[in-house]
């Protein structure tokens, strides 16, 4: 049986002093899609960064594409076939959409021209500043962002936040596409439950920073089953 | 077939980002007009082309990347220590090739300590960039054999440029030296900020985790620059010894340090023509202000940079790009 592209064994991780996952397992194979769901302050966002590199891990082993990442620096985790869309966008305000995508480009299939294609509202603004931008002109330059990265997997932490319905809308046309037309893994933490669990075959419930619930989607499509695990009505 | 170039593609880009403006003809404009009409001596006028080539160094590490200094007087020290004792004590008297060996001492040196004191950032490093420029100055006085220690290093002697082109007392001949010079310093300067590589310095500045996220290897890429820039510094320093032919523990000092970051946040940092506005005005104004008052004038440039600093907050360019929106598409 192969080998998962992304393996998460007995992670413990935090920040400083403070570990905030404990004994987190996950798999996720090439082209697979898994949705993190929870309520706010679980974790959801620090099982990213972890994987990232931008947490310490404390314990366990993170291991991507058959290398072990445990002591991997982030750009080196990036240059492996990692990219992060991460939740507050962060483009850079003083580079435009352009220089945004060419500082980021790693050798491989995504190409700026490439890019510009699946975004054509970035295209026509290539020219603008960072900080000229929509919020939803900021989260599709994210993404643009991430994918000339080149990466295998895309870690994506809240895309949707922030943004009107119909951005919602088309940033989920274009999340699907990556899914279903390029075939990338995709690791979404998403607050829009259902976008969430109609997105990814498998999900991920996290609580306190562990997780409590992992399987197929379609059993958290009933709501008293949902409820079980965040407390609230999705 | 002819190869076109996609327009997504970012080398078209970079290229056309990086066409000259008319507007940036007019510092060299100047820069020759100083020499016929002399409204300022060439003395001063080679002081400020020295300074514009330190300040465009700093603005490298601290208007690009990010990297705030307080003892870059260091590498400006070390460039201009090196000339001279090549000079003086090993009687190697060319000056383009000592230039070059200045500024390469000044990069090594760069390199070296860059590769330790960017490990840090904030309060720390300006700490360390504090000591490392107090401890190079110190070594140059205990190291009185080779630097003269506190009474200077004499005895430099720089050969004719090309044979030729003396260092005359009027410097005119190193004032096109000086020129020739900046300008090239100026060119490189141009060049890497508007590389690719230059853009990810911006984005080192403005969001360091981020770079390490798309994959920069960001601390190799502050080395580079640091190296670059103490390289560039260095040139500068070796200009310096060249010009005046004497070498004192002033190159290595904090007042040098500070001085240059005022030129800069002065002119305006991360633009390249900050350097330039920043030294021309600073050099200017101390001199007029040392010669009309000689026992006041620190105090005066001190209120106007004052003034400066709650006027200008972006620097004198800063202000005027906000006034006419002039260089605002192709400020980074």
């Amino acid at each position: 049986m192969p080998e998962p592209l992304l393996q998460l064994a007995n992670v413990h991780a935090g920040y400083g002093e403070t570990v905030v996952l404990e004994e987190i397992n996950l798999e996720l194979s090439q082209g697979q899609c898994l949705s993190i769901i929870g309520r706010n302050g679980v974790g959801k966002s620090s099982l990213l960064a972890t994987i990232m590199g931008h947490a310490s891990l404390r314990e366990g082993s993170i291991r991507f594409g058959g290398r072990d990442l445990t002591r991997m620096a982030a750009y080196k985790r990036c240059r492996a076939g990692i990219s992060y869309v991460p939740q507050e966008r962060e483009v850079f305000s003083t580079l435009t959409v352009q220089e945004n995508i060419d500082v980021a480009i790693q050798p491989g299939e995504w190409s700026p021209e490439r890019v510009f294609d699946l975004f054509p509202n970035l295209a026509a603004r290539r020219q603008n500043r960072g900080n000229q931008l929509s919020g939803g002109e900021q989260q599709m330059l994210a993404i643009a962002r991430a994918l000339v990265g080149n990466p295998k997997l895309l870690l994506m932490d809240e895309p949707s936040e922030g943004l009107a319905p119909v951005i919602v809308e088309e940033l989920g046309g274009v999340i699907t596409r990556l899914r279903d037309e390029f075939k990338l893994a995709i690791l979404l933490v998403e607050q829009h439950v259902k976008f969430a669990l109609e997105f990814a075959d498998s999900a991920i419930v996290m609580d306190r920073g562990r997780i409590v619930f992992s399987g197929d989607s379609k059993t958290l499509m009933d709501e008293d089953e949902l409820n079980k695990f965040l407390g609230v009505v999705a | 077939m002819a190869n076109r170039a996609s327009p997504g593609d970012p080398v078209v880009f970079l290229r056309d980002r990086t066409r000259w403006q008319w507007p940036e003809a007019l510092p060299w404009i100047l820069a020759v007009a100083i020499f016929f009409l002399q409204p300022i001596t060439l003395n001063l006028g080679v002081q400020i082309l020295i300074t514009i080539i330190f300040a465009l160094s700093l603005d490298l590490i601290l208007g690009y990347g990010g990297v705030v200094t307080l003892g870059h007087a260091a590498y400006f020290g070390t460039g201009a220590y090196a000339t001279g004792m090549l000079s003086a004590h090993l009687g190697w008297n060319e000056p383009i090739s000592g230039l070059l060996a200045g500024a390469s001492a000044a990069g090594i040196v760069g390199f070296v300590t860059g590769w330790v004191l960017l490990r840090y950032h904030g309060l720390a490093l300006l700490m360390l960039t504090l000591a490392l420029g107090i401890m190079m100055s110190e070594f140059a006085n205990v190291t009185e054999a080779w630097t003269g220690g506190f009474d200077g290093l004499s005895g430099i002697s720089i050969d004719p440029i090309f044979g030729i082109f003396e260092n005359d007392l009027w410097r005119r001949n190193y004032y096109w030296y000086s020129l020739i010079v900046l300008f090239l310093v100026f060119l490189a300067c141009r060049r890497i900020v508007h590389s690719a590589f230059g853009r990810s310095l911006v984005g080192i500045r403005e969001n360091t985790q981020r770079m390490r996220a798309i994959g920069s290897p960001v601390h190799l890429r502050l080395v580079t620059i640091y190296t670059i820039s103490a390289f560039m510094a260095g040139t500068a320093g070796a200009l310096y010894a060249q010009v005046n032919a004497y070498v004192t523990l002033d190159v290595l000092s904090f007042a040098r340090s500070g001085t240059v970051l005022i030129v800069l946040v002065l002119g305006g940092t991360g633009r390249l023509y900050g350097a330039f506005i920043g030294a021309f005005l600073y050099i200017l104004i101390e001199d007029e202000l040392a010669k009309e008052y000689p026992a006041y004038w620190e105090l005066g440039l001190g209120f106007i940079l004052v003034l400066a600093a709650l006027f200008f907050r972006t620097g004198i360019l800063g202000a005027l790009e906000s006034a006419t929106g002039l260089f605002r598409r192709r400020a980074p």
